[in-house]
């Protein structure tokens, strides 16, 4: 994704982003479901997550999808 | 690749009424599958992309991720926007409905007491950022031992100076890393009086930005009168000692996600 001029990922919006994940893939009612993630899963998901939330240019495209597609 | 549907889950809810949006697919209508007063806010999905191959290698792939999370928490909100629920988990996903009516039978008793917790109540996320610069300028200034040394250093030949100055950098981290932590205390403990419950937990990216660290990662279940209460605490906090190296920044309302009750296992 090019610059398009906008804003980059402001705190309040990384921050949600975080809280969004943190919520949302480890907290919240746990029902054993026919596909349910499991914590290895999460894990996962977390070390991948990490790296590209940590990547200033991924923390943009993030915080400002939208653009070009 | 899997064919067929399955029902993702998005919360349990204490009333009926659907909020106005497609499910995490993109398309299928919401439905409530109900038992014993209580409903599962639900949709079908197509197995071939929330299938457990399927699931497993979208997971992987941050734009999936990113958009169904959001599309999640979208219509949990939503929902919450019509009346108190338990959010779940993102990723909960059932072959057959009639095993999350059984859910529910076996859960009905924790569900509603839940639901009724937290029918006045809201959650808030409040994350406390620590200024690494700031902090050990603040020790560097103020510390008498740091000082001293400091003070010390100046005054001998480069030889020692050189030692002197490196035993004033290694004592400026750890009484940095010490007031950080009693900021983190004393803000947790400023804000304990007007939250109903507190849970404590590690960010995913405890390393914000460079020279920051979430020092202090909070959820807060407040009461919805008492949140303008909480909400000026904070304030309060940033007002007196935001400048001290530790800044507080909340989120929210969330869902009640860090509050929702453990059910049994159904299996």
């Amino acid at each position: 994704m090019k610059d398009n001029g906008r804003p980059t990922l402001s705190r309040e919006r990384q921050v949600t982003l975080l809280e969004t994940l943190d919520r949302l893939l480890n907290r919240g009612v746990v029902v054993a479901g026919d596909v349910t993630l499991s914590v290895a899963d999460v894990e996962l998901i977390y070390v991948g997550l990490r790296l590209l939330i940590s990547s200033v240019e991924t923390a943009r495209q993030w915080g400002v999808r939208g653009a070009g597609e | 690749m899997e064919s067929g549907t399955g029902w993702y889950l998005y919360a349990f809810l204490g009333h009926e009424d659907l909020p106005p949006l497609a499910g995490i697919d993109g398309r299928s209508p919401l439905g409530l599958i109900a038992e014993d007063g209580i409903a599962a806010l639900a949709s079908p999905v197509p197995l071939a992309e929330f299938g457990e191959q399927a699931l497993r290698s979208n997971l992987e792939d941050p734009r999936w991720l990113e958009e169904k999370v959001r599309l999640h928490e979208a219509i949990v909100e939503a929902a919450l926007a019509k009346g108190p629920l338990l959010p779940l988990k993102f990723g909960t996903i059932f072959l057959n409905p009639e095993r999350i009516r059984s859910v529910i039978r076996k859960n009905a008793r924790a569900l509603r007491e839940a639901l009724k917790f937290l029918s006045d109540k809201v959650e808030w996320g409040v994350k406390g950022f620590a200024n690494l610069q700031v902090l050990r300028a603040a020790v560097l200034r103020s510390d008498p031992a740091l000082l001293a040394l400091s003070k010390e250093a100046s005054t001998k030949p480069p030889g020692q100076a050189f030692f002197l100055k490196r035993k004033v950098e290694e004592g400026a981290s750890e009484k940095s890393q010490e007031r950080e932590d009693s900021l983190a205390r004393e803000a947790l403990e400023a804000l304990r009086g007007r939250v109903v419950e507190l849970a404590e937990y590690s960010s995913i990216l405890p390393e914000a930005t460079p020279g920051e660290r979430i020092a202090l990662n909070l959820a807060c279940l407040v009461r919805r009168e008492g949140v303008e209460a909480f909400l000026a605490e904070v304030e309060r906090w940033n007002q007196t000692h935001g400048e001290e190296g530790l800044r507080l920044v909340t989120s929210g309302p969330w869902p009640p996600y860090h509050f929702v009750p453990r059910l049994s296992d159904e299996r």
